[in-house]
């Protein structure tokens, strides 16, 4: 069925959505390309969310002149409601799409609809098996089996799978609206390329596809084209050709990144070597040494499985040291247990913030605290006020969206938890402050404040060892890269040679180093 | 969704002001079991059918000192759950402290200061292994103090032969439990500094901070250098003793003990500790919030006995009470933005 070039898969045309006093859209419009993939971007709050689940029926739009249009089909954005949305061929595939871990495959395909029975009423297996193996050919799956679980699919897979579930019943592939709202976000990045591929192969048949994201390569390399909203009103919408990644970050938060992005200063070589590990071994890790100055901001980039969170935990009293030396700031750092490495002068900021780092019920005061209760027992009792007051100016300094300090934690944003978390580490004032993804799921906007605050911090002499799987970031961040791989540090990187895919291609490199002895040049 | 995330740069106060009507609903989630407690006395003092025996300086006086034993064993119930572990077995410590200490004066003969400290030693002893093996062995708290409980019914059962114990106790530990000092029963003199150490160390101090951290992510927990296996094993630990000083002071009280009188106890303490739960600090186990709970529980069951009810009325309160207080207590999580951990 060849589908003519100018033709619109989706329209959408002025939509608002006004909450009480807030107004989450104003007046949008847009129109995407029938079988194109099409990027939404914007930071937290500008109205992504919302609009996808005006689409779905969800959430009423205001009464108005607002309409969708599917495929030339017009429907007011009022009266949309899920059925309706359904049978127009809009499909959705939600952030947290309902999978479930300890259910089959084949289950997992057909919760949402009618399980095939037999003529007594109760399941039949070999139908309901015979069915899903039919859908997992249809889309590609073919690697799965209806009677696999799907806590042992990969998470990539898990949404592929989401996909298939929302598509099925829809007659054919070549038509109809898709929309993800941030499928990707969880999603380690070659799992989110392998999602994009497979998206991008019912796009080609002529699905139209929309999907939410915060991940800008996706956008800039996934994607045909996308549409920027801040704070509720349509940017842009435009082709991803020719489009670079200032450009769009310009776009998403309204000014330039360059003006976060740290001047590189040369560390001066005199600078004291605050963190010095020599010779780490552990059952991951292969004669493991390095050093981070005072002032220097050192990157360990490597892929998952490399090891470089294991590292880090390591470091931070996760045991597992088999032998080395690991000191700070001259002297030998006791580094047994989380406490015995704070007392040697580390912060740490994990990688799983809701499960490592946050006290989810509590308020953002006790978040800020946690680290440094000490400083605030004195004359045997903790001095609230001057909690609160302190916390209140993190709170500022910070440009931690809250109420106030006393709001629980959960009720911010996933990138005003993440700043609250380094305020955390950064109010303790460690000798090395160590982060593990410190931007992972945050958006664009919180993302450059936190590169301020660990610049910041650099700036002011404190050792930062940072490891992330966005290169990007290290790039931005980092006076030095430590490439790791396989539990070995294989080469360094030093200024200019922080690039992208210099880090790529190293961090990737299949074969095992064939150097024997880990360079560690020192600057 | 609705909400900008970020504050443009400009702005650097984000002190928002809290609307009244937020405000006046938060004091409401703070006291409000305060003011029904306020409440369910008065209506006892006030209808005809109760205010009589209600009001008598006998009855005021029994008020204050029934609930002491219950104040201990809701204390030992809720330092546990201060630490997010749910311990079960506190009214069989508390029993078996009960008949370790009656049983060493009335069988043994033993001096009562040291049947006296046999008692707590039991508590303490018993903490101190079901806080190792949930801490440092990880078995489920719920499981380890079901086993507990299970295991000291039998062995009590077995040590009393079914029998009451009585007799052999000193005139002076009986008198503690009975006497009153300008009006206020003795015990209450040895509960009042137990409790306000308990509320001070959870309101003022960092170990009480820590608690509250490893309740809500031991996992984080661990990671701002708090060792949250100790805190565990101390939380149990504590918690036994003070049963095991419950069951003393329940001798003292009752004047007698057997091996269905400590675990009596369980479902008052658990009932006044989620309720405590739903006050003061509206989703976390407190001390204050837990001794309003009992008294709550306590004076109604006795005002309803006095109204004519019958014994299986404290039962069915107990059980309507643990009802309520878990959907506040869950309400209230909720609307703070919840995703907390649930109190059990």
């Amino acid at each position: 069925m060849p589908v003519p070039d100018d033709a619109f898969g989706l329209e959408v045309h002025s939509i608002s959505k006004t909450y009480g006093a807030t107004r989450a859209l104003r007046d949008v419009s847009f129109n995407v390309h029938r079988g194109s993939l099409h990027a939404l971007v914007g930071e937290n709050g500008s109205g992504k969310s919302t609009l996808v689940k005006i689409l779905a029926g969800v959430v009423k739009s205001d009464e108005g002149p607002g309409s969708i249009v599917v495929e030339g089909v017009d429907t007011p954005a009022n009266g949309l409601t899920p059925d309706l949305a359904r049978s127009r061929n809009l499909h959705f595939v939600h952030q947290d799409p309902g999978m479930f871990s300890d259910m089959t495959v084949a289950d997992n395909l057909f919760l949402s609809s009618v399980f095939p029975t037999t003529r007594l009423g109760h399941i039949s297996r070999r139908r309901q098996n015979r069915a899903a193996a039919d859908v997992l050919e249809r889309f590609n799956l073919t690697t799965m089996r209806p009677t696999d679980l799907l806590g042992g699919l990969s998470s990539g897979r898990r949404t592929m799978l989401a996909i298939a579930r929302a598509l099925k019943d829809q007659a054919d592939l070549e038509h109809g609206v898709l929309v993800l709202d941030e499928p990707t976000a969880a999603l380690p990045e070659r799992e989110a390329r392998l999602l994009l591929s497979h998206l991008r192969t019912f796009a080609e048949q002529g699905q139209t596809i929309l999907y939410v994201t915060h991940r800008l390569d996706e956008v800039l390399n996934g994607a045909d084209s996308f549409t920027a909203f801040r704070d509720g009103k349509h940017v842009t919408t435009a082709t991803t050709r020719g489009l670079s990644k200032s450009e769009l970050i310009t776009h998403i938060i309204g000014r330039a990144l360059t003006d976060i992005s740290r001047d590189r200063a040369p560390i001066a070589g005199a600078a004291p070597r605050v963190l010095e590990v020599e010779e780490l071994h552990t059952d991951r890790h292969y004669g493991i040494s390095f050093s981070v100055r005072s002032g220097e901001v050192v990157g360990i980039a490597g892929i998952l499985g490399s090891g470089r969170t294991s590292l880090l935990r390591t470091l931070f009293g996760g045991g597992g040291v088999l032998s080395g030396r690991v000191r700070v700031g001259g002297r030998p750092a006791d580094i047994a247990t989380p406490a015995a490495a704070m007392s040697s002068g580390f912060g740490y900021v994990p990688e799983d913030r809701g499960g490592d780092a946050v006290f989810p019920d509590m308020t953002v005061r006790f978040n800020l605290t946690a680290a440094t209760l000490k400083d605030f027992f004195r004359g045997l009792s903790l001095r609230r006020s001057e909690e609160v007051s302190e916390s209140v100016r993190i709170i500022d300094a910070f440009r931690i969206k809250t109420q106030s300090s006393e709001q629980a934690i959960s009720s911010l944003s996933g990138g005003n938890q993440q700043k609250v978390i380094i305020g955390r580490w950064l109010r303790s004032a460690p000798k090395v402050l160590i982060l593990d993804e410190p931007t992972q799921g945050v958006d664009v906007g919180a993302r450059a404040d936190i590169y301020e605050l660990v610049g910041g911090a650099a700036t002011k002499g404190m050792a930062i060892l940072v490891a992330s799987s966005d290169f990007e970031e290290l790039e931005l961040l980092c006076d030095r890269v430590l490439i790791l791989r396989q539990g070995q540090l294989v080469k360094t990187l030093v200024g200019d040679q922080i690039s992208v895919p210099r880090m790529t291609e190293l961090a990737h490199a299949s074969r095992p180093s064939s150097v024997v002895t880990p360079t560690t040049t020192e600057v | 969704m609705a909400t900008t995330e970020r504050v443009p740069p400009a702005t650097t106060s984000v002190q928002l002001p809290v609307e009244s009507g937020r405000r006046s609903s938060a004091v409401i989630e703070k006291y409000g079991l305060l003011g029904l407690l306020v409440v369910v006395f008065g209506f006892f003092a006030l209808n005809p059918n109760s205010s009589a025996i209600f009001l008598s300086p006998a009855n005021l006086t029994a008020l204050v000192r029934n609930p002491m034993v219950l104040i201990l064993v809701a204390v030992a119930v809720m330092v546990p759950l201060m630490v997010g572990s749910f311990d079960l077995s506190t009214g069989a410590v508390t029993g078996a402290a009960s008949i370790v200490a009656a049983g060493a004066m009335s069988s043994f003969q033993i001096p009562a200061v040291l049947a006296i400290f046999f008692g707590i030693a039991t508590g303490f002893l018993i903490g101190f292994v079901q806080g190792m093996l949930v801490s440092k062995f990880h078995l489920s708290a719920i499981i380890v103090s079901l086993a507990t409980l299970t295991l000291l019914s039998g062995v009590t059962a077995w040590s009393t032969g079914g029998m009451v114990i009585a007799t052999g106790f000193p005139a002076w530990f009986l008198d503690f439990g009975a006497s009153t000092l300008f009006g206020i029963p003795l015990p209450a003199f040895l509960v009042a500094p137990i409790i306000l150490l308990l509320w001070y160390v959870q309101e003022f101090t960092p170990i009480g901070r820590k608690a509250n951290a490893i309740r809500s992510n031991a996992k984080a927990a661990q990671l701002v250098g708090i060792r949250t296996d100790l805190g565990v094993w101390a939380a149990f630990t504590l918690g036994g003793t003070i049963a095991g000083i419950a069951g003393v002071m329940l001798v003292s009280v009752a004047g007698s003990t057997s091996a269905t009188s400590g675990p009596s106890y369980l479902f008052p303490a658990i009932a006044a500790v989620f309720l405590g739960a739903t006050v003061i600090k509206p989703g976390v186990p407190n001390t204050l919030g837990t001794i309003i709970g009992v008294f709550f529980v306590a004076i109604s069951v006795s005002g309803l006995t006095l109204l004519g009810a019958s014994s299986w009325v404290s039962d069915v309160f107990n059980g309507a009470v643990l009802f309520a207080a878990a959907g506040l207590s869950t309400y209230f999580a909720r609307k703070r933005g919840g995703g907390g951990p649930a109190l059990i």
